[in-house]
């Protein structure tokens, strides 16, 4: 094996004040060099500090006496009249604040990977791979991610010191980029290969990855963080080149797993969505849900993933087909079971809808047919999430949105054996029996009164040309 | 060409509905349906599970729905023998997921487990049987925030028997609501013990599995928070015995009142509902008064409890305890829409070879042996009559047949660990030889850790992970509080396995003293088998 070197390269459009979108500079920009030599992308890494302003200029600080420990271990109540009332996701951290990626090769701008919605997909995938604890207790902390514990934590990471040095201001993060070109591969940099790349973050709004502490609206309006902002510094991309020997090897074509962003809305407690995602080696295809009120929202988080409300029965075809699940998969219970008691005088409100076939297999469809060893995506997250939605309208100095939850709709093409689905020219459809804009008052009441927004991620296997530079997906 | 795979759903060649404790389920398999995966749970056994009592109840925590399958036994369609006998299922499943599953996350919403659920606690020096609710640690309660995160975690406690917000019972026409649950059966034949291979149905001719479904006891108890006899340490439910005042209800030492008051508790975390039947006893008295819960408050941080009828402390001492009754009488469960979700894979070039000519189709799985050793017994010998020339692991699990059957806390599942049993001295005599060469002392300030190894071993030569050996928060690191087992590696990695055809194995114990009760010892035998087919005959080899 040849030598390492390791490299940091700042953005090529970096500034002094950093980067944010409400500041108008969001978009980060890094360049790699053509050169000779194999970029390791299994050590790369986006390194930084982030800040949060409560104002355009001031940071959220503990000299403040609005922010000092006192206030930081007083009530909610006290806490939430303080314009500190902002948190981001629980699970996926800082990841959760790029919204788009783009790579090119820098000798002739070949668009190379193209990631959309980036930070919803990662951040549903992160509580697979940890309990509550490993949360707590492991390195995943790098990326400011502390899934169910961030109720008790994330408070303190939010809070940057101002008073030592300023080049030390915010909170140290070090990431890796989840985008299929940057997974496990040894790239070549050369001039007669992909002659260098050019790396593009596209930062999300603050309304897409902040909100309010609360999503107990009627108290806390969103005003009350509407001049929030975070802001990165200091940010670098990190990671090791290989100088190859004569023995040193880059295939020519690289494997990825690439995911294809897909969006549609359903309106109805009957719908149907079709895709055609165009692709060849389909792994599988996972769905996401948002309430339409959880979108471009300061009060709700985006980062909150439901089950779709009040679901009673899940369809998944391929070209009118159903496959590779030949039944439906059904709720029990549900709100339309006969004498069903509203959601709301459950104790447990997750126990008031039961679709245990549906969440193994969204499981499976994110995990290539596996299941989770350690996770913190089990009931209780379920039931927290809830809970909290319904105490957003019963209690509302009580409801988080640290408290989210982690499910969608999901199908597995690989059963743990690598098997693939051609999609090429071919339709997915999915048909859900649920209660949305049902009205239904077994339904809690901020989850069957409106539309949802659905996500649909399809997970295949695609192909790149490190010298023609074309991909096959 | 591309491999088939698909997800079926299978019907019971019974009934479909309406099956009750002890019945049988059968399904078969035809061999059209070619290869099956199943290994790794992708193939379940699916069902509604309702308790058509009043009675609030729950499964075993750690077992989930699989709790209530008692046995499990698999036939050859076309010969008619058996292949597989999984007796005392529930029980194996619940120590595997013990030791095997770290977090019971997916399972938590599809088997109904618990995220954590130890079967042993471990207070004041010395071990207590404990289902009543899992441990969530200590959070801190400075929080409202925190109430939610903690109560949550008792969801599952619930899937069986959910109540509403005061603590009642939700039922819909008198019945509580069905909850469908979906386990993985893990048999031998699907290779869930083993290295992950598909299950050839179409050369073995395809199999029949019957389910036999589990008592509600042991399977089955009250969801309530008490435990055991009263105790004057335990102070988790008491009647206060000194003025208690707030939100209009006093309650005074020697006054004669219809409340208790549960300290430091709320609805979700105590585990008591409306209806619930309780003994009230007084501390050191035998007999107690039957009374049950008409109503519940929270007056924060403690649960008010309304009674049927008065509760009387007056002129006790200390504090007093309560312990729910023996109610389980009318309790019990029905299963509906029982289905078998079997995944297909199809016939393809590369698997079609596998099964041509003769095929020795192998897997892993155990069998049972029962022993009881009696209460006057200090050095006895409990005999492993197992004959199998493919032996891989012995695990022996033990309890006090006192309380196998406990309302609240049955052995049948928990065990008994080894101070509260007096076992000073384990040895296995397997082939006129002792293993291991020195006994050891399993007690817990004696040799736990070569006890835990042992185990450690022995899931290992089984092919399963020993991922966790419980709770080991605070003062529960010094005690077992996983269910107690005495294990015995045989033959470790998966070329090779160990003959018992003459070794005539024995488990030789030792006991510090005589007992109260008789003991008794479920010796599971873990073995590879072989199924060989060829144009003649189907034999097993094992």
């Amino acid at each position: 094996m040849g030598r390492k070197e390791y490299f940091s390269l700042p953005p090529v459009n970096d500034t002094s004040s950093g980067f944010s979108y409400s500041s108008s500079n969001s978009i980060v920009k890094f360049q790699i060099p053509a050169q000779e030599t194999f970029l390791e992308t299994a050590t790369l890494r986006l390194t930084g500090q982030v800040q949060f302003k409560d104002t355009s200029t001031t940071t959220i600080d503990p000299s403040s006496t609005d922010y000092d420990a006192i206030h930081y271990n007083a009530d909610f109540a006290t806490f939430q009249t303080l314009a500190s009332n902002v948190c981001y996701a629980s699970f996926g951290g800082v990841k959760t604040f790029i919204d788009r990626v783009l790579i090119e090769t820098k000798k002739s701008r070949v668009e190379l990977a193209s990631v959309n919605n980036y930070s919803q997909y990662v951040s549903v995938r992160e509580p697979r791979i940890g309990t509550v604890t490993d949360f707590r207790n492991s390195p995943m902390c790098r990326s400011l991610s502390m899934g169910t514990n961030a109720v008790l934590g994330q408070r303190r990471s939010i809070i940057s010191d101002t008073v030592t040095d300023s080049n030390r201001v915010g909170q140290e993060f070090t990431i890796k980029l989840d985008i299929d070109l940057l997974q496990n591969n040894l790239l070549n940099l050369s001039e007669e290969s992909l002659g260098g790349l050019v790396i593009t973050l596209f930062l999300n709004s603050e309304s897409s990855c902040l909100s309010t502490f609360k999503n107990g609206v009627s108290v806390y309006p969103e005003n009350l963080i509407s001049n929030t902002s975070y802001v990165f510094t200091n940010l670098k991309l990190e990671g090791r080149y290989i100088i190859p020997s004569s023995s040193d090897f880059s295939p020519q074509v690289v494997q990825m797993d690439s995911q294809i962003n897909l969006l549609n809305n359903i309106y109805s407690n009957k719908s149907s969505t079709t895709f055609t995602p165009q692709a060849q080696l389909v792994k599988g295809i996972v769905n996401l849900f948002l309430l339409q009120n959880q979108t471009n929202s300061l009060v709700q988080s985006q980062y909150n993933f439901l089950q779709v409300p009040g679901l009673r029965e899940v369809e998944q075809l391929k070209n009118s087909s159903r496959l590779p699940v030949k039944f439906p998969l059904k709720s029990v219970p549900n709100y339309q079971t006969p004498n069903a008691i509203p959601c709301t005088n459950y104790m447990f409100k997750s126990l008031a809808t039961n679709s245990s076939e549906v969440r193994l297999l969204f499981e499976r469809s994110l995990l290539n047919g596996y299941l989770p060893k350690h996770t913190s995506a089990t009931l209780g997250l379920t039931e927290g999430a809830l809970s909290s939605i319904d105490l957003a309208t019963a209690a509302d100095d009580e409801s988080s949105n640290l408290l989210v939850d982690s499910q969608g709709v999901g199908v597995d093409y690989t059963f743990g054996m690598g098997m693939k689905q051609n999609y090429k020219n071919q339709n997915y459809n999915l048909q859900l029996s649920s209660g949305v804009n049902s009205q239904n008052a077994n339904i809690l009441v901020n989850l069957g009164n409106q539309g949802i927004l659905q996500q649909t991620f399809v997970r295949a296997t695609s192909e790149l040309d490190q010298v023609s530079l074309v991909r096959v997906i | 060409m591309t491999t088939v795979i698909q997800n079926l759903s299978i019907q019971p060649d019974n009934q479909a509905s309406g099956f009750s404790p002890g019945q049988k389920c059968i399904f078969t398999l035809p061999p059209d349906l070619g290869f099956l995966k199943a290994s790794r749970g992708e193939t379940l056994l699916t069902m509604s599970v309702r308790n058509n009592s009043i009675l609030p109840m729950r499964w075993m925590l750690a077992a989930g729905g699989q709790t209530l399958i008692q046995n499990i036994s698999v036939f050859s369609v076309k010969t008619g023998a058996i292949w597989e006998y999984l007796d005392n299922y529930n029980q194996m499943l619940y120590l595997l997921n013990e030791y095997n599953e770290i977090t019971h996350g997916v399972m938590q919403t599809v088997e109904g487990m618990c995220v954590e659920s130890y079967s042993l606690d471990w207070e004041n020096g010395a071990s207590v049987r404990r289902l009543i609710k899992p441990s969530s640690g200590e959070m801190p309660t400075e929080q409202d925030l925190m109430s939610i995160l903690r109560n949550s975690e008792y969801a599952s406690n619930n899937v069986f028997s959910p109540i509403n917000k005061l603590g009642a019972p939700v039922l819909t026409s008198g019945e509580f609501p069905a909850w469908k649950i979906a386990i993985p059966l893990r048999l031998g034949i699907f290779n869930s013990f083993s290295e992950e291979k598909l299950c050839p149905l179409i050369a073995l001719g395809g199999i029949r599995i019957e389910i036999v479904f589990a008592d509600f006891q042991p399977s089955i108890c009250p969801l309530a928070c008490s435990q055991g006899e009263p105790d004057p340490s335990w102070t988790k439910l008491v009647q206060d015995d000194f003025t208690y005042n707030s939100g209009g209800i006093t309650v005074a030492q020697g006054v004669d009142t219809s409340h208790l008051i549960v300290y430091n508790s709320d609805i979700c975390s105590s585990g008591m509902v409306v209806g619930q039947p309780l003994t009230y006893k007084t501390v050191g008295s035998t007999e107690g008064t039957a009374v049950y819960i008409t109503g519940m408050s929270e007056l924060s941080p403690d649960l008010i409890l309304t009674t049927s009828a008065v509760v009387d402390c007056e002129g006790v001492s200390g504090r007093v305890a309560v312990t729910s009754s023996q109610w389980s009488d009318n309790a019990r469960y029905v299963i509906d829409e029982c289905e078998l979700r079997a995944c297909q894979v199809g016939l393809t070039p590369e698997n079609i070879k596998m099964i041509q000519g003769e095929v020795d189709y192998g897997f892993r799985t155990y069998t049972l042996h029962y022993d009881s050793i009696p209460a006057g017994e200090l050095k006895p010998n409990v005999e492993i009559f197992s004959t199998s020339s493919r032996a891989k692991a012995i695990f022996c699990f033990m309890y006090e047949t006192s309380n196998e059957l406990d309302i609240n806390a049955p052995a049948y599942f928990l065990g008994s660990d080894p101070d509260t049993m007096g076992i000073n001295k384990v040895q296995f005599f397997i082939n006129s030889k002792l293993f291991p060469l020195r006994a050891y002392d399993p007690r817990t300030t004696r040799d736990r850790p070569h006890c835990l190894s042992e185990t450690s071993k022995a899931f290992d030569s089984i092919g399963q992970d020993c991922i966790s050996f419980g709770d080991a928060s605070g003062e529960k690191l010094n005690g077992y509080s996983n269910s107690f087992l005495i294990c015995r590696e045989l033959a470790r990695g998966k070329k090779y396995v160990y003959d018992l055809t003459e070794a005539e194995p024995q488990l030789r114990l030792g006991f510090t003293a005589t007992r109260t009760s008789i003991i008794r010892v479920n010796t599971f035998v873990w073995a590879d088998k072989v199924i060989r087919v060829n144009n003649e005959e189907i034999i097993v080899i094992e």
